[in-house]
């Protein structure tokens, strides 16, 4: 077994606030979250409800007013330890955080130049393969379909191999043959012992997750899904 | 009717909520205003030093001094020295452009130049240069009327062989001087030129239309920018063609109907308008035939990048060319013709000239044709070809 | 270390896609302002004189308009200049619009009587256009001169006339002639009385200089015109995704800055290339100035790299404000006009007002103006130098704190 896989990684996530506009527009107001390796927590919530600014908390992006995240016990700055975040988290983002002008291999090169990972091993044989992007690596990003891009985007979050992969909506407006991609991905990357928190709508998404939170007024709420979408949808109500 | 009001409004709303943009076209009549207001009692555009010998006995060197002085303008202004070393040093260092160095009597002086011609001024200068001798001129301009006197009374001795009586030539000939100006100076149109009539116009302001007109064109095509992002977002699919073609000129109209209002309004503000009812006409005609340029250049280049390459272009050959500081066709008349291309030359000749209004239009006119046609009529015709 | 320079790298390529379309800009400028050059030195090697053509317009038995006429062909300063053409006021007024005649003088129908009566009417000077040099302005000063020649001659006469009659002397005609002729040869000769000492002045460079190194300054900043698309942010999302993997707002600024002065290096390398081709093509050269061969070309453009720096800073500076072209366009142009003209790009910096001057000389293209005129006639270059790199650290540090007060804002 190897130090990665003897090591048991844990998310926890303690009276969480985030506010906007100087603490008028208090998005989120006592989050508590743990999340397990291996587990995959789907966060949902009406449009606007604060799930990308809970993820761009967990991410390191925003600075929360109060609480904390750890990481096994320990909080890990962006800022004064990059390497050391980068191990842990993945983001994903719901624009994609690429350059328009450039081709496909030339974005992978950015996030995967000091990377642990070779590019061209993920590429024909590893996670890369398997989200396709060998088919359209010297396309430029500019003239992708929406799949495309959000694929190449896991792609490059995943450049240092992470444990927690963080993604906003990752298929919103993709179709259905990229959503199945992402999917089999997702569960791979789940069996390999890492978390996953999803930020989504998609009913398939939703079935991927192992537990389910619902977003609604700054607070995080547990809901046991038992798959029938319809008690889901009078939950929120 | 209704959707183009509606796009009109939402057009405006969308340009004047960018920050930077509201603070350029503010900027301008502040900017304007400020360098209007700008002159001190001290500053003028040349500075020349007077130095008087034994000024306390050198009383027709006081006057003609004196005289200089009050004349003194923000065109150029007189000043003493009180020695001839800091009258060196002024021009030496450029607080003065020249020094002129009076004679310690000028009255004999004068009289000595009239028979034998030697010089009663000494001027002090860097180098020979036109601005410089345009002072020359002015300084022997005020000193002529004793000279000229000198002249007569030389002149009448030669020929009556008799020294006539001072008194009674200096009573003659003071009858007949006058120190009125001779010249005025108008525009084609009749109308005056109030630049010239009134010596202490301020020259600085003078650059200001041309630099205006520039401002409108560039807006214009920084408005056809906004068109590219537009049509690579498809914002306008619901329209047809043809409202669409609408559309595309209220890109161009919107930001460059504010730098004009703007313009105008930095125009009047600066006092160098005296004809509003021209200016408006003007500046109607002339943000016609920007738009009509600024269309015609994005419908001939596709990519953004050659359009943006064209910006340049335009700003630089504009104030080259057209008479926005200098008028470059008096080095060589051949390159007015290069400024043909350019709207903003028709636009400066338009306010005194009602013939270069009609050249504005009609400029305006041909490019608005090779627009539609190129966007409509080639491809019209390629279409009926090839059925 | 490795992911700053690949994203240096990244950003040099991504702003390397917009270059073809700022070189053709390039070209079409260089070009357009060599040919005008090779025009003007044609034209100066034909060499064809550009007169002042002059229209007339008076009454065919006016007597003062020989006189007039005669006094001005005369004068030392003009007769190689101006060219004098009697016509009729509607034709004249017709070549005028044409531009066959620059401009025209009207003698008022009557005009001696006027002046022998006292009313005095004016002589008009018509012009096409507006006028915006410093030399037209002056005009109406000259024109006092000119008044008080005309005045002065014509008092001379007119108290000859009265002496004679009163003293009864003969040939009055004759004299009256006589002396109207040496009015007139004395005031074309005029300026035989002024004798001319020239000295010596402190550190002023020529005009000529002035406005060559004002046109580079002015045209390196303007550049930016065409530079909206490279300058561009890039999404908030890309910004965040870059600060998780370790580069921070201050490194991504310096990547994209460094970045942008590779691509501007290239731009200016093209530019002076094509420069070093027109000049040695025209053979228009500064002689006593370090652009008096190919050499010193190529010595003044190295020499000019800071510069280049500083302009780079500005442009990226005015579009970080800005985040959209049609604001950052229309500023920058703004922006660098004003500061040109306070800097004495346009017209001589000694001919402004005083606090213009003073609010000139702290703009930035004053320093670059300074710099590019102590490089060309060999002056020590060292203190605006220093203001450059003090202005380019000053823009640098504007967009950093745009940046922090946008992410500080957003969290």
């Amino acid at each position: 077994m190897s130090p990665k896989e003897m090591i048991k990684y844990e998310l926890q996530v303690k009276n969480l606030a985030k506010s906007f506009c100087h603490g008028q527009k208090q998005v989120l107001k006592d989050i508590n979250l743990e999340a397990h390796e291996g587990e995959c927590i789907g966060i949902l919530g009406d449009n606007g409800c604060g799930k990308s600014t809970l993820l761009s908390v967990l991410a390191g992006i925003l600075k929360p007013d109060s609480g904390t995240v750890l990481w096994n016990g320990q909080k890990y700055s962006c800022k004064q330890q990059p390497r050391k975040h980068a191990d842990i988290i993945g983001y994903v983002p719901q624009e994609c955080p690429l350059i328009e002008e450039l081709t496909a291999k030339d974005n992978l090169k950015l996030w995967y130049c000091d990377s642990p990972l070779s590019m061209e091993q993920e590429l024909s044989e590893g996670f890369l393969g398997m989200l396709g992007i060998p088919d359209f690596l010297n396309v430029l990003v500019k003239h992708m379909s929406g799949g495309m891009k959000k694929r190449l985007s896991i792609g490059c979050a995943m450049a240092y191999n992470p444990h927690v992969l963080l993604l906003d909506e990752p298929g919103a407006s993709l179709d259905l043959i990229c959503k199945e991609r992402i999917e089999v991905y997702l569960k791979e990357y789940k069996r390999q012992r890492n978390i996953i928190l999803l930020a989504t709508h998609e009913e398939r998404e939703i079935n991927l997750c192992d537990r389910i939170y619902i977003l609604k007024n700054g607070v995080l709420l547990p809901f046991a899904y038992d798959g029938n979408i319809h008690t889901l949808i009078s939950r929120f109500s | 009717m209704k959707e183009f009001f509606t796009c009109c409004s939402l057009w405006c709303k969308r340009i004047l909520k960018r920050p930077l943009f509201l603070l350029t076209l503010l900027l301008m009549p502040l900017s304007s205003l400020f360098l209007q207001n700008c002159r001190t009692r001290e500053d003028a555009i040349l500075k020349a030093a007077l130095y008087i010998p034994d000024a306390e006995h050198n009383a027709s060197a006081r006057e003609l001094t004196e005289q200089l002085i009050q004349t003194s303008n923000h065109s150029i202004s007189y000043y003493y020295c009180s020695s001839k070393k800091e009258l060196r040093q002024d021009v030496s260092s450029g607080k003065a452009n020249c020094g002129y160095i009076f004679p310690r009597d000028l009255d004999s002086a004068l009289k000595t130049y009239a028979k034998k011609h030697k010089p009663f001024i000494t001027s002090i200068r860097p180098n020979q240069n036109t601005i410089t001798s345009i002072i020359d001129e002015i300084i022997l301009g005020k000193s002529y009327q004793k000279i000229s006197y000198h002249i007569l009374q030389t002149f009448l001795c030669s020929k009556t062989l008799s020294v006539p009586n001072d008194a009674d030539l200096t009573e003659l000939f003071s009858k007949h001087t006058d120190s009125e100006l001779l010249f005025q100076f108008e525009y084609m149109d009749k109308t005056k030129n109030e630049n010239l009539n009134h010596p202490d116009s301020n020259f600085i302001l003078t650059p200001i239309r041309g630099i205006t007109a520039v401002f409108i064109l560039l807006a214009c095509m920084a408005g056809g920018l906004l068109w590219y992002s537009d049509q690579k977002n498809k914002l306008l699919p619901f329209l047809t063609q043809r409202k669409q073609l609408y559309f595309q000129i209220l890109s161009l109209l919107v930001p460059g109907f504010l730098a004009s209002v703007i313009g105008l309004l930095t125009i009047s503000l600066t006092g160098i308008s005296r004809n509003p009812k021209r200016e408006f006409l003007s500046m109607t005609v002339y943000l016609l035939a920007c738009i009509a340029l600024t269309d015609v250049l994005r419908t001939l280049c596709r990519k953004r990048e050659y359009f943006l390459a064209a910006i340049p272009f335009f700003t630089i050959g504009s104030f080259i060319l057209c008479p926005v500081f200098a008028d470059i066709s008096i080095i060589l008349a051949k390159l007015s013709y290069l400024r043909t291309i350019l709207p903003a030359n028709y636009y400066l000749n338009t306010l005194h000239s009602s013939a270069d209004i009609g050249y504005l239009f009609l400029y305006a006119a041909i490019l608005f044709m090779i627009s539609f046609l190129l966007q409509r009529g080639i491809p019209l015709l390629l279409q009926k070809l090839k059925t | 270390m490795k992911r700053f320079m690949q994203y240096i790298y990244l950003e040099w390529k991504r702003m390397l896609t917009s270059l073809p379309g700022i070189c053709l800009a390039s070209l079409c400028i260089v070009f357009f302002v060599a040919g005008i050059f090779c025009i003007c030195h044609l034209g100066n090697n034909q060499q064809e004189q550009q007169l002042v053509h002059i229209g007339v317009v008076a009454d065919k038995d006016e007597p003062f308009l020989d006189w007039m006429i005669s006094m001005l062909s005369k004068m030392e300063k003009t007769k190689d200049k101006l060219r004098f053409k009697k016509l009729e006021e509607a034709e004249a007024d017709k070549q005028l619009s044409e531009r066959k005649i620059n401009v025209i003088i009207l003698i008022p129908h009557h005009y001696i009587y006027s002046i022998i009566k006292g009313t005095n009417k004016h002589l008009t000077i018509r012009f096409a256009k507006g006028e915006t040099s410093i030399i037209s302005l002056l005009l109406s000063q000259l024109s006092e001169t000119a008044s008080s020649l005309i005045l002065n001659s014509e008092a001379g006469i007119y108290a000859l006339q009265e002496y004679y009659q009163k003293y009864g002397y003969t040939n009055m005609k004759k004299d009256e002639l006589a002396l109207n002729l040496l009015y007139l040869q004395e005031a074309a000769k005029l300026d035989r009385g002024i004798k001319i000492e020239e000295i010596q002045t402190q550190a002023s460079y020529p005009l000529i200089s002035s406005y060559v190194v004002s046109a580079i300054i002015l045209l390196l900043f303007l550049w930016g015109l065409t530079y909206s698309k490279m300058l561009t942010s890039q999404t908030r999302a890309f910004q965040n995704q870059l600060r998780l993997f370790g580069l921070g707002i201050e490194k991504q600024l310096l990547a994209r800055g460094i970045a942008f002065y590779g691509i501007n290096l290239i731009n200016y390398a093209i530019l002076v290339c094509l420069a070093g081709v027109a000049m040695i093509v025209s053979n228009i050269w500064l002689p006593d100035t370090l652009l008096k061969n190919p050499g010193g070309l190529l010595l003044f453009a190295i020499a000019l790299l800071p510069a280049l720096l500083l302009t780079t800073a500005f442009i990226q500076f005015v579009y970080e404000m800005t985040e959209d072209a049609l604001g950052g366009i229309l500023f920058l142009f703004f922006s660098v006009m004003i500061m040109g003209f306070f800097s004495g790009c346009f017209y001589p910096m000694d001919l402004l007002p005083k606090m213009v001057q003073n609010i000139g000389k702290l703009t930035p293209i004053y320093q670059l103006r300074q710099y590019g005129l102590s490089l060309l006639h060999h002056a020590s270059p060292i203190k605006p130098l220093f203001g450059i790199l003090l202005y380019s650290i000053g823009c640098y540090a504007f967009i950093l704190l745009i940046r922090h007060i946008r992410r500080t804002q957003e969290a």
